[in-house]
């Protein structure tokens, strides 16, 4: 124990301006993060104030780069690499070393990013025991990334060269799964697997990592764990490449919630009344799909479930087949009048389109009676809805829904009327889809006119294990006819807000005994009839 | 007599070069073991291999009875190593360096610490980066005292020091090695720097061991040899090996004899030079058979 202190101080001693530079962004950020709206401020000239704001500006980079010098050098104090190192003939304990190190980073890297994690999720009201789930994976992120710096660092023998073999690791790694993955000609499946393959990814990749680590503290023979570090890269090429979809599919059934469990999608020929599909993304180059009536049970009141992929076969009775993937994303949910609880009218019945991967193939099909099966990929969602009166110009309120916090602040330009939201949630922020509408004496106001999704803090950006949470600010614009220049709003205004939680993803076997692709033609189900979609 | 140090067949590849070759050798407990070689003969790495920094390709090595793989913390609190490439943490102030060092060994002498600070001369409050590498030498040959190990290992210590620090620490380490009975086993390509200081010598050349024995046997066994003839003399075409790069001059022919026992040798070069007029034998220095040696094998 002695000695871990002694070396945790030792390195302390060394280190200190760069944990020190380590604590004064981890604060920036965070202030940035509680503090400044995303977008919403201009720095000008060099104050004291514009010098504070470009460096929260950049936090972002420079806190990342600082983690990985602060996690580079300490593990470099002690060299792995050459043998002139006055460590290598003193009575180390490799464990107690490995100790300290692990010692200093939980302290310098780790603890400070948690009660940064900590103080924004409390300043923004959410309770810790309900962003735990999302603490755990945002510091396996975290965890990775200190790993790779350690690995780099047990490799090479000072920051330049460990920067360099972090750069050749990355264009080895972008290689390999370029390489491997390029002969990947599986039917397109859309996202949805990403998650449980991306884990299994980086669950091999951190093993591989510290098989690094841990052979070099034991052997410190840099070329084989060098080696070590190569094949862990092709492992997770592999893996990525054969990794079953019947696997993510068992596992999205394992862990899917009990309120998805109970959606069930399942096709039927004699549904009538559908409204017409959405238009393919891309319908001049995209080939002809056969579209199958599906109808989706099981949905609650306010939830509504998103297809969002599909593996399906047509298999002729000659024992001929074709590969199909889900043309478009189709939106199964309860029906439900306009401003109800869903942002648009919908309906548990949809037209699925299903797309040929090898057109030719599948022209020799189209007129076979066969049969269609395979899987459905689901993603459920939660619509949340709040309405209340629009603030007065200039001043701001408290708005809560779903999982978003927001602050809303009104004003008017001329005859428009500008509602700017700057919400908050927690990491990775599951809000997928944010709707404002505007009422006046319970009539719906045509727009927004114009509106922007906004700009995050983090989500989707990099590095999202920064920050524990997501903020977003957007703007929604409305004509007000009848509003003159004396600033006042016309009593009566109310605003709707929907926003759309995800609920998890699923996956659903499906078979239709008799489908004859050309009868499920979009011109077929024109002649049919179909409604304008909503 | 006990070996602090023993190998066996000890030999180390890099890729296709040998940097040392089935070296089999034993340093005799409380000796001061010089180990020569001229630079690139493969002295540093059978140090490394010894300190278990470099893993050996074949053979094997024991120090402190303990095989040089399997050296632990603890046995490591017993050496103390010091070498002229160590990359020393010159961040630390000479204080801070004694007082980190300190911890790790539970025999370190506070006193002795003290007082060879004193002798050296260092500079408490300097950064180790900001010293000289005469001053560096100092530090670390301090460090690696202060805990009195039973085996002191220095790697081409004197290497480029100026010759009062070279005496220095050459008094440092006689007065410490009188006083404890420690085993120093020592480095170097200039004979000259170790040559009152050591005991037992051992000759490395390009990774093969040339010989390895005490200093009074070698300095015995060694006589440069003159020999008058009458006339002009000549090299006999039968010429002992054990006899080295004999030279001619006029009536004299003079050379080194590297088996030396007078009786026998008065009688074989008798034999040799029947017309010889006269024969002297002269004790060589260290650094006289050195250079013999290097010279017999070019």
């Amino acid at each position: 124990m002695n000695q871990i202190v002694h070396i945790f101080h030792k390195d302390c001693r060394r280190l200190w301006s760069t944990i020190a530079a380590v604590l004064v962004f981890t604060f920036l950020h965070g202030y940035g993060d509680a503090t400044l709206s995303p977008g919403g401020g201009v720095a000008v000239g060099l104050s004291p104030f514009a010098i504070v704001f470009i460096l929260i500006s950049l936090s972002w980079l420079i806190l990342p780069v600082l983690l990985f010098l602060l996690v580079v050098s300490v593990i470099q104090e002690e060299s792995l690499v050459g043998s002139d190192k006055f460590w290598l003939t003193r009575p180390y304990d490799r464990a107690r070393l490995f100790l300290g190190k692990l010692l200093f980073v939980v302290l310098w890297a780790f603890l400070p990013m948690l009660l940064h994690d900590v103080c924004l999720i409390r300043h923004f009201g959410f309770s810790l025991s309900s962003a735990f789930g999302l603490l755990l994976w945002k510091y396996a992120q975290f965890g990775f990334f200190l790993l790779v710096a350690a690995t780099v660092a047990v490799l090479s023998a000072s920051f330049a060269r460990a920067v360099l073999l972090a750069v050749i690791a990355i264009v080895v790694a972008a290689l390999t799964f370029f390489i491997v993955l390029q002969k990947a000609d599986g039917p397109p499946v859309g996202s949805w697997t990403t998650t449980y393959e991306m884990l299994a990814v980086l669950v091999v990749a951190a093993v591989g990592a510290l098989c690094v680590i841990a052979f070099q503290y034991r052997f410190r023979i840099t070329s084989v764990a060098a080696m070590i570090g190569v094949a862990a890269i092709l492992v997770c090429a592999l893996l990525a490449r054969f990794w079953p979809p019947s696997l993510t599919a068992y596992l999205l059934r394992k862990n899917e919630s009990p309120l998805l469990r109970s959606i069930q999608i399942l096709p039927d020929a004699s549904l009538n009344d559908l409204a017409r599909p959405r238009d393919l993304p891309n319908p001049t180059t995209q080939p002809p799909a056969a579209y199958y009536p599906f109808r989706a049970s099981g949905l609650s009141d306010d939830v509504g479930v998103d297809l969002v992929g599909s593996t399906a076969h047509l298999d002729s009775p000659d024992r001929k087949s074709a590969s199909l993937y889900l043309a478009a994303v189709v939106r199964f949910q309860p029906p439900a009048g306009r401003l109800g609880q869903f942002a648009n009218i919908g309906s548990p019945d949809q037209l699925v389109s299903f797309a040929p991967s090898n057109p030719e193939g599948y022209n020799r099909l189209k007129n076979t009676d066969g049969m269609l099966s395979g899987n459905l990929v689901l993603q459920a969602f939660r619509s949340a809805v709040a309405r209340m009166p629009v603030p007065a110009p200039r001043s701001r309120q408290d708005l809560a829904v779903g999982s978003r916090r927001c602050k809303v602040e009104s004003f008017l330009r001329g005859p428009t009327l500008v509602l700017s939201f700057d919400c908050v949630e927690l990491e990775p922020g599951n809000t997928s889809q944010f709707q404002v509408h505007l009422l006046h004496d319970n009539q719906e106001i045509k727009g927004p006119t114009t509106g922007n999704s906004g700009q995050s803090s983090s989500a989707g950006g990099w590095p999202a294990f920064l920050s524990p949470i997501v903020r977003t600010y957007s703007t929604s614009e409305f004509e007000l006819p009848g509003v003159g220049l004396a600033g006042e709003l016309p009593s009566g205004l109310e605003m709707v807000i929907f926003a759309e939680q995800s609920l998890g993803a699923s996956v659903r076997t499906f078979r239709v005994e008799h489908f004859r692709p050309s009868e499920f033609t979009s011109q077929a189900w024109e002649q049919r009839g179909l409604h304008a979609p909503q | 007599m006990n070996s602090a140090i023993s190998t066996h067949h000890l030999t180390k590849k890099f890729l296709s070069s040998e940097a040392i070759h089935d070296l089999t050798f034993e340093v005799p407990e409380a000796s001061i073991f010089g180990y020569l070689g001229p630079n690139g003969a493969g002295k540093t790495t059978t140090i490394k291999t010894l300190m278990n920094i470099f893993v050996a390709s074949s053979g094997s090595a024991t120090v402190l009875g303990l095989d040089s793989r399997r050296l632990s913390p603890e046995r490591l609190q017993q050496i103390g190593y010091v070498s002229e490439n160590q990359e020393l943490p010159g961040w630390m102030s000479v204080d801070y360096y004694i007082d980190y060092c300190r911890a790790f060994y539970p025999n370190w002498d506070p006193a002795l610490c003290d007082s060879l600070m004193k002798q050296f001369d260092l500079p408490r409050k300097q950064k180790l980066k900001q010293l000289s590498r005469g001053m560096r030498m100092k530090a670390a040959l301090v460090s690696s005292i202060a805990y009195r190990p039973q085996l002191l290992i220095l790697d081409e210590p004197f290497s480029g020091l100026d010759p009062l620090v070279r005496d220095e620490l050459v008094e440092g380490i006689l007065a410490i090695s009188a006083d404890h009975r420690w085993t120093v086993f020592v480095s170097s390509h200039d004979l000259a720097e170790i040559e009152n200081l050591v005991t037992h010598v051992a000759y490395l050349d390009r990774g093969r061991l040339q010989f390895s024995e005490e200093l009074t046997w070698l300095q015995e066994r060694f006589r440069e040899v003159e020999v008058t003839c009458e006339g002009s003399a000549q090299v006999p075409t039968a010429w002992p090996k054990a006899w080295l790069k004999p030279e001619t001059s006029g009536a004299v022919v003079r050379f080194v004899v590297s088996d030396y026992a007078e009786d026998r040798t008065t009688a074989k070069i008798e034999a040799m030079f029947p017309r010889s007029r006269g024969v002297s034998f002269e004790a060589m220095s260290l650094r006289s058979i050195f250079v013999s040696l290097a010279k017999s094998r070019r």
